[in-house]
């Protein structure tokens, strides 16, 4: 067991640090989505506590820094962190940028004609981006696929030694069918080296998912497809660190973590409002909002 | 005569063999040529013929079940790792129903993955029409990044994959169900390249697929009327040979085009948009017009459709006499 595997992180990241950075992650989103006069805010804002933990907390093996040019072709042994639900990609951008992957500086030219961080995500434009995604529910068979690569390639290792596929998906997305799809065959392969986290935030473009699709119980659905499920208050960092280590350690079995988040998290009129999934917010809604952000 | 480089010298006596056979040999011999070549299939091993794959390379070879939407996505999950992927299906249903997300996860990421549609075109017979093939040329060929490439028969099935894994990057490789000559010479096979298996001077026939066998036998037929036609093998399909077709059209000034796909999106179209641009010449486009096929043997199937040898001729004779 490796030490992030109890989720001691040595004080390099401590937990206060990661709420830092999660909130420089909203911050960062917000100001982009203002600039651009476009993209998504809750999603983003829900999961950047996620995102803090991926790309700051020490857990994963990331390449250092390394320009996604020519894909992810890599000597090396890296973990991967694929970003499903696409319209989240203002969190992943800010991840990247303050993970050294691209200037921070650049994070102004979202959604501008020749900037290198589009709409949704896009291989081979960004780095750091491992594929193309936008449309739902395609990133979580891409994320599946390339966990089954890397078993194969490193099937040789240790299992607590085999590179990870991290896969970020919403619980909108779950209403897509080809994330079903997705689940059975990484079941089937007991791809092991899979950990899916669900931003569970409960709410989607045009309302809350309750009123919209009927799961239920929905970790009760998921372990009923095979997958091992963890579930987590997915704005609380030392669970998510923890439900990490939780997950390395699971044999044969793909993992879920159902990140239970709060939509718009962070900002205090952005909370759990549907209307936040996609508004871009005023000069004053802004100013509000880092001020809170940042205190 | 063209005929002698392409096509073997008792071509018009060749041996039968579907396509999807010889396809799926040459898969076996490319997977133990090269490791990192992979093949994926949605429950349709035995059907599209990538089953000898996995009896050789069970390690490498994945069933993921009736899935054709997750079966490109684990494809390009496979890729990003430096695999070759053959993802192999029905026509129909891949590139039919998996459509976006081999536009999103394949060409948006330019993604290195081969997908092989088989059963295509009303000739995989008895299934009918929710079976048959009849879109997968227009589907593929609209979208950026992706090559599109029709085999006429087993032998250029064969150069095909060969020039297929030699090239990094989205394809589309269309096979057949039936068996049906195997009547070229076993040749290098040049992605964007026309072959012109028969020279003449009255008409250009663009052809893909089985029926290139066909329009050379119904060529033949013109001949001893005092019609000389120019038959040329359009295997690849996008990117066009527009040298090539331009080419012949100048000298003939007349072009008939064969498909067994809808004439809405398929080679007709694509010829029809090169000529309309470069070369405006009338033309007549000859395939499945705006219909689904119907159940039954292939060869009656055609005959209703319109896709035999003589409907051909006739088609021709009479767009002469236009």
């Amino acid at each position: 067991m490796t030490t992030s595997d109890t989720g001691y992180t040595g004080g390099m990241k401590s937990a206060q640090d990661l709420h830092k950075m999660a909130n420089r992650l909203r911050g960062d989103v917000l100001e982009m989505v203002y600039r651009a006069q476009a993209g998504h805010v809750a999603g983003p804002l829900s999961s950047a506590d996620l995102f803090a933990v991926l790309y700051f907390g020490d857990i994963v093996k990331l390449e250092p820094n390394t320009p996604g040019v020519k894909g992810s072709h890599t000597p090396g042994v890296y973990d991967k962190v694929i970003l499903s639900c696409g319209h989240y990609c203002p969190v992943l951008y800010s991840a990247l940028a303050r993970a050294g992957y691209f200037p921070v500086e650049e994070l102004k030219t979202f959604m501008q004609i020749g900037s290198r961080l589009p709409g949704h995500p896009e291989k081979r434009l960004t780095p750091g981006v491992e594929v193309s995604v936008g449309s739902l529910g395609q990133g979580v068979s891409v994320a599946t696929g390339m966990a089954l690569a890397l078993k194969m390639k490193y099937g040789y290792l240790p299992q607590s030694e085999t590179p990870r596929v991290y896969c970020v998906l919403s619980d909108g997305e779950l209403q897509e069918g080809q994330v079903w799809e997705a689940f059975n065959f990484a079941v089937r392969r007991q791809l092991d080296n899979l950990i899916f986290i669900l931003d569970r935030n409960r709410i989607q473009i045009e309302n809350y998912i309750s009123q919209l699709a009927t799961y239920g119980e929905i970790s009760g659905r998921l372990e009923a497809f095979g997958l091992y499920v963890l579930e987590i208050d997915g704005n609380d960092h030392q669970q998510i660190i923890n439900s990490v280590g939780k997950a390395k350690q699971v044999m044969s079995e793909p993992v879920i973590i159902v990140a239970k988040t709060v939509g718009g998290k962070g900002v205090s009129f952005m909370e759990n409002k549907p209307v936040w999934h996609d508004k871009v917010p005023s000069k004053e809604e802004l100013l509000q909002a880092l001020k809170e952000l940042y205190g | 005569m063209d005929s002698d480089k392409y096509l073997i010298p008792e071509w018009r006596t060749a041996p039968f063999e579907a396509i999807r056979v010889g396809m799926g040999e040459r898969l076996v011999k490319l997977g133990g040529e090269h490791n990192e070549v992979v093949v994926l299939t949605a429950d349709l091993g035995e059907s599209t013929k990538v089953r000898a794959f996995a009896d050789n390379y069970p390690d490498r070879f994945f069933d993921v079940g009736v899935a054709e939407q997750n079966m490109i996505g684990v494809a390009v999950g496979l890729a990003s790792e430096d695999f070759v992927p053959f993802a192999s299906s029905y026509a129909t249903f891949s590139p039919g129903r998996n459509w976006e997300q081999i536009r999103v996860s394949v060409c948006l990421s330019n993604a290195n993955v081969k997908i092989i549609g088989s059963h295509a075109g009303v000739s995989a017979g008895k299934n009918g029409p929710s079976h048959h093939g009849t879109e997968d040329i227009a589907l593929m060929r609209v979208l950026p990044n992706m090559v599109v490439l029709v085999p006429a028969d087993t032998e250029q099935a064969k150069a095909i994959i060969e020039a297929v894994y030699n090239y990094e990057g989205p394809v589309y490789i269309r096979t057949t169900r039936p068996e049906t000559p195997n009547f070229t010479k076993p040749l290098k096979f040049e992605i964007g390249k026309a072959y012109m298996y028969r020279s003449g001077k009255d008409v250009t026939i663009c052809v893909c697929g089985i029926q290139v066998y066909d329009a050379l036998i119904v060529a033949g037929e013109l001949a001893k009327e005092g019609v000389e036609c120019e038959v040329i093998n359009v295997s690849s399909i996008k990117p066009l040979d527009a040298e090539t077709i331009l080419g012949s059209v100048k000298k003939t000034g007349r072009v008939v085009t064969i498909e067994d796909h809808q004439i809405i999106g398929g080679l007709g179209s694509a010829v029809a948009e090169l000529l309309s641009e470069k070369l405006p010449t009338k033309i007549k486009r000859i395939g499945i017009n705006n219909r689904f096929g119907l159940s039954g043997e292939w060869g009656d199937i055609y005959k209703v459709m319109g896709l035999d040898r003589a409907s051909l001729k006739q088609a021709v004779i009479d767009y002469l006499h236009e």
